[in-house]
């Protein structure tokens, strides 16, 4: 392995100058002079137009609103998360709505529950961190509260984000991010639609391998 | 793929079907991509910072290249280093036969393809299933992709659905495309299930945190990083990024290209394999950094702009031959206008020079590069070198380009020859070339244009008197 890397280095070393390393100005162009409303707006739009179901709600009593879209679209089991305050309230409020609701949550780990995640699970709740508005796109990070599988392997995947963590653009979030460079988390995983694919003919198809309906409740 | 490559061209000319669905296909990616850049300006600038991005990191392969494996080591990522094919093709093996693992499950990657690793994996005994819909499609029927985006793009709903019939024993009611990704997430959400490897390519990797970033829709490539207890990703050295900074430039640049979409379903941000108090993830990551002739492109001043190629496939999408031959025509993993420079590249000229003559040299791929590839000069100056190189110095096309240069260099020459051309126009000329089995030789008109210059500027300046 050692022959290989040195000898790949060697090769790459034959002629390369002292490195340019120069500046290069990153500029995003677009969007940038949005006030929040703005932002908002443009947000709800994009996520739309990306297919995804959106709510609008106030922070007291989005849990009933969920609870809705639970009974409205028949969603019986549903995998949750640990230790997030708002989720467990989640959990709580599609419990109450029907005897027919069941929460499994995310403790044991992936080899223990993985029959159950491909095979029982309806819906999922997670978290989001931040979001951009001009793509309509969501960002996990997925951690031990909230495993990778979540996001993925539900047909139904619900997120929560609250609106004063959209952002304008891609940039700004690297620039600033809500993850520490240095100690990257594991995996994040920026999401801006159901899952889809246009493999077959160049046709949109939506639910590929991923969830097939995503819904984002946006809490004021 | 036994045939030459002027053979595999007549045969895909010959064929209407594949000729309407790449049609078919190319006007739509090309529409769609027009619309996401709609904004002149910004198309540009976002170009330049592109072009910026790549052509730095190439020239700081070395110190970004140790820099990425020090920080995927860190993050408890395993590094190899792969010169060749061979080498990579071992690696993967090597970590499959130390688990004992029977089933692979893989998420789109040019670079296994250019490795050749599911026949690879299949000579040992190990099933390597692809997940992308197209990848599978492709596979299915025993085919290599004919789109290093769209796998399955020569392929319209039709062929697919009586792909599936005969292979599956599963039949979809007509046109029903819906049905049919139903029937392949059913198919593969069991493999996904049962399978201890998944394989991916790298989008690209950022050397200050040692990540990779997976760009994808369907999301079998977070499946297959995140269902199997053992995540491999291949990657071409080249794919190396500094800094997560760079990174939106790079992924507005790549998927507007490719699809016209301003972002993809997922972007998927990979840096550690599972954490002890983590529940999920693979316990493993694998990433091979795969050389493959890609460093000797990068000492090349001429040429290591190839090495700039975010893999797109806008190049393909707007190639005037690619659109009427097809993807498999070329013969080669990666075909079109990028295929056509970096296979005689990673080749050889000898072998695969012959490439470089499906080009008219007509511009479009370049100006449709979102990272500033020149690739009609590098195209130009790959056939130099092959003429130099490898053609015998007296071939006929020398001959008459050496003719030509004679005639176009002496005025009197020149007059001669036009005068004789128009002279002897009404002599139908035998030429030795094919050119005339499906053409008509134009004919010389009965005067050159400047004797019909020199005529028009007398009758106008007798005019003006």
């Amino acid at each position: 392995m050692n022959k290989a890397r040195n000898a790949i280095l060697t090769r790459l070393k034959k002629q390369t100058k002292p490195n340019s390393n120069k500046h290069i100005q990153l500029t995003s162009k677009t969007s940038q002079h949005l006030n929040t409303e703005q932002t908002l707006a443009l947000f709800i739009e994009k996520l739309k137009e990306n297919r995804a179901e959106v709510h609008y709600v106030n922070h007291k009593n989005w849990e009933d609103t969920l609870a809705q879209v639970a009974l409205d679209r028949r969603l019986n089991t549903w995998l949750l998360g640990n230790n997030v305050s708002k989720i467990e309230q989640a959990g709580r409020a599609l419990t109450s709505a029907s005897a027919d609701i069941s929460i499994i949550h995310y403790t044991p780990d992936y080899e223990t529950l993985k029959k159950t995640l491909f095979h029982d699970i309806d819906a999922s709740i997670t978290l989001a961190k931040a979001a951009i508005a001009e793509t309509g796109t969501l960002v996990l990070i997925p951690d031990q509260n909230e495993p990778r599988m979540m996001s993925l392997i539900p047909p139904v995947h619900v997120v929560l984000l609250k609106a004063c963590d959209i952002l304008n653009n891609f940039q700004q979030l690297v620039d600033n991010p809500p993850w520490s460079n240095s100690k990257m988390p594991s995996n994040i995983v920026f999401i801006s639609s159901p899952s889809k694919t246009a493999d077959i003919q160049q046709t949109l198809a939506y639910g590929a391998h991923g969830p097939k309906t995503l819904i984002v409740f946006i809490l004021s | 793929m036994t045939n030459s490559f002027s053979t595999r061209i007549k045969q895909a000319l010959a064929d209407p079907q594949l000729r309407s669905n790449f049609r078919g296909a190319m006007d739509f990616l090309r529409n769609k991509r027009r619309l996401a850049f709609s904004d002149e300006d910004e198309w540009e600038a976002l170009k330049k910072q592109g072009a910026a991005i790549r052509q730095d990191a190439i020239q700081r392969l070395p110190e970004l290249l140790t820099q990425l494996e020090q920080q995927c080591l860190n993050n408890g990522i395993q590094v190899h280093w792969a010169e060749d094919d061979q080498d990579a093709n071992n690696i993967v093996l090597g970590i499959a036969q130390q688990h004992q693992s029977k089933l692979v499950i893989k998420g789109k990657s040019m670079a296994t393809e250019e490795i050749e690793l599911n026949q690879f994996l299949e000579q040992h005994n190990i099933e390597c299933i692809e997940s992308d819909m197209g990848e599978y499609i492709v596979q299915l029927d025993n085919e290599k992709p004919s789109h290093i985006i769209m796998p399955a793009i020569h392929k319209n709903t039709a062929q697919i659905t009586e792909l599936f019939e005969n292979k599956l024993g599963i039949s979809t009611p007509e046109g029903d495309v819906d049905a049919l990704i139903g029937v392949g997430r059913t198919i593969l959400r069991k493999k996904f299930e049962q399978a201890d490897i998944g394989i991916s390519g790298v989008n690209f990797a950022i050397a200050d945190t040692g990540t990779l970033c997976l760009v994808e829709n369907e999301g079998n490539g977070r499946l297959s990083t995140t269902a199997p207890s053992i995540h491999i990703a291949l990657m071409g050295i080249e794919k190396v990024i500094p800094n997560i900074k760079a990174l939106p430039t790079l992924q507005k640049l790549l998927t507007r290209s490719a699809t016209g979409q301003h972002i993809t379903s997922y972007l998927n941000l990979i840096s550690s394999p599972r954490k002890p108090d983590e529940l999920d993830g693979p316990k493993a990551v694998h990433l091979i950094l795969l050389d493959n002739g890609r460093a000797n492109i990068s000492q090349d001043e001429q040429l290591k702009s190839t090495l700039s190629c975010i893999r797109c496939g806008a190049c393909m999408n707007h190639c005037p031959v690619y659109t009427r031959i097809g993807g498999h025509a070329y013969g080669s993993t990666y075909p079109g206008p990028i295929g056509q420079i970096l296979t005689p590249q990673l080749k050889g000229l000898e072998q695969e020079g012959e490439l470089l003559d499906a080009c008219s040299l007509n511009g479009a791929c370049g100006e449709a590069c979102p990272v500033e590839i020149d690739l009609p000069e590098l195209i130009r100056i790959l056939r130099h070198r092959r003429q130099v190189d490898v053609h015998k110095p007296w071939s006929l096309e020398a001959l008459v380009w050496f003719i030509w240069l004679q005639v176009h260099q002496y005025p009197r020459l020149y007059r001669l020859t036009t005068k004789f051309a128009a002279l002897f126009r009404s002599l139908k000329l035998k030429t030795p070339t094919n050119w005339t089995n499906t053409r008509t030789l134009p004919k010389p008109a009965k005067l050159g244009l400047h004797k019909q210059m020199q005529r028009h500027s007398k009758t106008k300046s007798e005019a003006e008197k």
